[in-house]
């Protein structure tokens, strides 16, 4: 919902509310003392009514808007002169009244009406109308049964009295954090358990029980009954499930998710002290439920445990219907002499058992076996056990069989106390569709604020289409939205607000920086003046007021990294699974923030490293305990500040990248040619996977190894304007570590000089500036400069001749070079000097200045001097253009 | 010299409420634990004359945390109460043959924890 627009409109409502509550009670104290002197005051009340029904249907309140129509329409009847304004009906206005303000107080306290009963107020207006108001008296409310056994309900539910201890603000406080901690972990574990509803781990259950168990005892203590006792019949279900009775099948999955909506709407109740959730559906399938397990019970019948371990499903059923049929079980012995061994001869037996009854089981007994130390080869052990079931008698048995079997007794039945199989419950689906629907409902109509427990800020571009949408269908509906309006001090601010005020702090740093440098050149020029030490002083001050209000903004826009990483347990849990391999996952630095724009871009690239993890890197149990690993993988996910930048880790224990296989599958694949390979470094090779289009993996799987992804990191990495860097070491890793701007609004610049022009690269980009000597420069095909620094070959660009910059020709001694690096790409800017760093403020060019290639943006810099930001991705594309269009141009010449 | 009191319970919020309870009593200073296996550690830094213990907390409960102290001979002055939301009477048995010298049903009313914190303290 949109916080921003509801706030707005509910301010608007309260205030013009309140205006005409004041009119209507003061037009209705006239109209008591001048009963003659009603037409035009009586119009006015009616408009006043007329207007606040308005505007209350519109907000959503809807007591307010069914009390103020029953009003109106008691008043229009004054109006045309169809009733009288006798005392009482003044009266029955007057407690609307007191109503309305009641209700009005509800509302600017808690956003929402509260459970101010209006049902008797509605009831004698109505009377009112009818005619019927002349015995007010009369009007005792007939209390049927039905309407009894509620308000028993509803005191029940109702709040009891605790003692004032643990009333205070503080306790209350806590166990709203607790209990919303408490839902929130229910929810996600139960999330979790529909993961695998067949194999989920037993811990998970246990955790969700304590939970329950844990919001039962605290809500108890506070006395919120209806919580406590929902979380009791939610406790029991649990245990049910807990102790494999129940089966958890997708109908009570669905049941346990709604419930932690319910659990939300809950305690958005004890938030606002009122009392809107309806829990009637929820305890139908709670008595669904536990019905169905009584029911299980009395069902099943016992045999000895010796033999029950034998049986199946099939061979139970077939039990139990026998068993209700009267029919009796016997237990058969039958001793196999050795002449008789044969197929035919326990055929014929069997078949003749056959007439005279069912046969469940024929087994070899066990029992007859003895143990291998008293185990005599000359004696024959082999015995059959067959399990009957018979109208006959044992005597009758007896006679027919006596020969033939060596024993036979008869089982009685007993009661059982559990089944084999958990057994599913007889849930109806509609009903726990509507409990669905009932808690949507409110998040809807605004009863439930949709508020978040975190600090921090859900800024939607699109706010108003977020909460319609998600209320359409998805059951993903829980986490979306949480209806707890457990009153967490967050508002939702639209993300283009804080674009602007990012903007305009930008300016504001832009003249910090100018007014100092003006300070400075005053203070040259006026030694001696006083002003200019205060004035310095204030300039200082500023200066520092200018940082706060920037970092301040900053962290408006940060989002902890642990939101992204957090959706990666799942990943990885099941891609292992699908690659048979074992993965432990561990996460660092969760709660390291940057800004939510990077945080939406990274978590794509995130998980392709992930599945290239596991998909190439890790190796499986087998292979992993050959070369003398731990059989699980190790995948480790790790986020840490580093000066202005974000450095993100992805580092595996697998295979590591082997150059060789690279250079194979680079050549099969016609990226590359064996004599290009030659002349590249070890590095150099590996980094030939962020090419488009190539797969060192086998088997193409469904998510990773068609080449595609590390291209996809490589360019969002690019459009991030961050780097990467792949450390690699055969069989024990690879580390992929990103380095990434913190926020993409202020950067952190290098300002560098070519000829007279200033130009701006963005630190995130530089690697490293270095100094060499005019003949360390060399050239390679008679076209490329480069450099070789630490065994590295790196391309160099001049500035000057990219953007056609007229410089002066001399002699240089040292010539400076500034490495930049895009993504996994190395390239050295020569250019004449380096100016320092600074902190710039992007301003994206005009359209038509765009077309500059290798230009990102302007900034201005203290001095008034407009400086153009490098676009170092683009400058290093365009320059390959150029390269390749001069190459072919000479080639066609020659 | 004033009394030791550890509460463990794995709810913040109902060791905020048991602490409350407690502050009529003067001369006390209470501890804290969010499991047994902090009780443990706590009760092995500080000598403790009387834990306030739930039953059902993760990593080690309530009643693997009565039997550790009654094992171990160090502790055998520790008065126990278990204050737990199970109130069926096999856990009410079990708890006190471990050990324990009362038993609170969660919800429970201040008076009722005072008068046998009051009582088993000799306050």
């Amino acid at each position: 919902m949109n916080g921003e627009i509801d706030k707005q409109m509910l301010d608007d409502f309260l205030v013009e509310a309140d205006e005409h509550i004041v009119n209507l009670e003061q037009n209705l104290l006239e109209i008591e003392k001048t009963p003659e002197n009603t037409d035009t005051i009586i119009n006015e009340i009616f408009r006043s009514a007329h207007t606040i029904k308005g505007m209350s249907g519109m907000m959503g309140f809807m007591n307010l808007n069914s009390l103020t129509h029953k009003m109106e329409n008691v008043l229009d009847k004054i109006r045309n002169k169809q009733l009288l304004p006798s005392h009482h009906i003044i009266d029955v206005l007057f407690s609307c009244l007191d109503s309305i303000n009641a209700i009005m107080k509800s509302i600017k306290e808690t956003q929402s009406e509260g459970n101010i009963n209006i049902e008797n107020l509605i009831k004698k207006l109505e009377n009112i109308l009818e005619g019927k108001f002349e015995e007010p008296k009369k009007e005792i409310e007939i209390r049927t049964e039905e309407t009894k056994k509620k308000e028993e309900e509803k005191k029940e539910e109702e709040e009891e009295t605790v003692d004032s201890l643990y009333q205070s603000e503080e306790a209350l406080n806590s166990f709203k954090i607790e209990a919303l901690e408490i839902i929130d972990k229910f929810t996600s574990d139960v999330e979790e358990l529909g993961n695998d509803l067949e194999n989920y781990s037993p811990e998970i259950i246990n955790d969700i029980f304590r939970r329950m168990h844990t919001l039962k005892g605290l809500s108890a203590m506070f006395g919120f009954k209806k919580i406590s006792k929902f979380a009791h019949q939610l406790e029991n279900i649990l245990e049910t499930i807990k102790s494999k009775r129940l089966k958890l099948d997708n109908n009570v999955f669905e049941f346990l998710i709604s419930c932690s909506d319910l659990f939300y709407a809950l305690l958005s109740d004890v938030e606002n002290k009122t009392n809107t959730v309806d829990l009637s559906n929820a305890y139908k399938i709670i008595e669904q439920i536990t019905s169905t397990i009584i029911n299980i019970k009395e069902k099943i019948y016992e045999i000895p445990d010796n033999l029950y371990k034998l049986l199946n499903n099939e061979d139970l059923n077939k039990l139990v219907a026998g068993y209700e049929k009267n029919k009796k079980l016997y237990k058969i012995k039958v001793m196999i002499k050795e002449e008789k061994i044969d197929v035919e001869a326990i055929k014929v037996f069997t078949d003749k058992l056959a007439l005279f009854g069912e046969i469940i089981l024929i087994t070899p007994d066990f029992e007859a076996i003895p143990d291998i130390k008293d185990f005599k080869e000359e004696i024959y052990y082999l015995k059959l056990v067959v399990l009957l079931l018979s109208d006959d008698e044992i005597k009758v048995l007896k006679e027919i069989f006596g020969e033939d079997i060596d024993s036979i007794e008869e089982i009685k039945k007993r009661k059982i106390k559990k089944a084999k199989e958990p057994v599913s419950a007889k849930v109806e689906k509609e009903i726990v569709e509507k409990i669905k629907e009932d808690v949507k409902e409110k998040v809807i109509k605004g009863e439930v604020k949709e508020v978040k427990g975190e600090q921090q800020v859900e800024a939607k571009k699109d706010i108003a289409a977020q909460p319609i949408a998600a209320s359409e269908k998805e059951k993903v509906s829980a986490t979306v939205t949480k209806p707890a309006s457990l009153s967490s001090n967050t508002i939702r601010v639209d993300i283009e607000r804080l674009d602007k005020l990012m903007n305009l702090v930008g300016e504001l740093v832009i003249d910090r920086t100018r007014l100092v440098q003006i300070i400075n050149k005053l203070k040259v020029q006026f030694e001696n003046e006083l002003l200019i030490s205060d004035l310095k002083g204030t300039t200082e001050r500023m200066a520092r007021v200018t940082n706060e209000l920037r970092e301040a903004i900053m962290q408006t826009r940060m989002v902890p990294i642990g939101n992204v990483f957090n959706k990666y347990p799942r990943v990885v849990r099941d891609l292992a699974k699908a690659r048979g391999k074992i993965v432990n996952l561990e996460i660092y630095g969760e709660t390291t923030e940057l800004d939510k724009t990077i945080i939406e871009e990274i978590s794509d690239l995130l998980i392709h490293l992930i599945r290239n993890a596991i998909d190439h890197g890790i190796e499986d149990a087998e292979t992993r305990v050959k070369k003398g690993k731990k059989k699980e993988g190790k995948l480790v996910l790790n986020a840490f500040h580093e000066g202005n930048h974000i450095i993100i880790e992805v580092e595996d224990d697998g295979a590591g990248i082997d150059p060789e296989k690279i250079k194979k599958s680079a050549i099969k694949k016609g990226i590359m040619t064996e004599e290009e390979l030659k002349k590249m470094s070890e590095k150099e090779i590996i980094q030939i996977i962020f090419r488009a289009g190539f797969s060192t993996a086998e088997k193409v799987t469904d998510l990773s190894g068609r080449g595609v992804g590390m291209d996809v990191v490589r360019e969002n990495i690019k459009k991030l304007n961050g780097i990467i860097e792949i450390e690699t070491e055969k069989d024990k890793g690879t580390k992929f570590i990103i380095k990434l701007p913190l926020t993409l609004a202020i950067i952190n610049a290098l300002l560098i000089k070519v000829g007279e022009q200033i130009f701006a690269i963005p630190l995130a980009q530089v690697i490293e500036s270095v100094i060499v000597k005019p003949e360390e420069i060399k050239t390679i095909e008679e076209q490329e400069e480069v450099v070789i620094l630490r065994d590295q070959v790196v391309l160099l660009i001049r500035l000057s001749e990219f953007f056609k910059i007229p410089i002066e020709k001399k002699e240089q001694k040292k010539i400076f070079i500034v490495i930049v690096g895009v993504a996994e790409e190395r390239c050295g800017f020569i250019v004449d000097s380096l100016l320092g760093q600074q902190e710039i403020v992007i301003k994206s060019l005009d359209t038509e200045m765009i077309n500059s290639k290798g230009i990102a943006g302007a900034t201005i810099l203290g001095e008034g001097n407009v400086v153009l930001i490098l676009d170092v991705a683009a400058l290093l594309n365009e320059n390959k253009k150029r390269k390749e269009a001069m190459i072919s141009s000479q080639a066609a010449m020659a | 010299m004033p009394y030791n009191i550890l509460i463990v319970d794995d709810s913040a919020t109902m060791r905020m409420l048991v602490k409350m309870t407690l502050k009529t009593f003067p001369d006390i200073n209470t501890f804290e634990a969010k499991d047994g296996v902090e009780a443990i550690e706590i009760c092995a830094n500080n000598k403790m004359d009387l834990v306030i213990t739930d039953l059902n907390m993760p990593e080690m409960n309530g009643f693997d945390f009565i039997r550790y102290l009654r094992k171990n001979p160090n502790y055998k002055d520790v008065q126990i109460i278990v204050l737990s939301t199970e109130g069926r009477d096999d856990d009410k048995e079990q708890a006190m043959r471990l050990g324990a010298n009362d038993y609170i049903v969660k919800p429970f009313q201040p008076f009722q924890l005072q008068a046998k914190v009051k009582k088993i303290l000799n306050l």
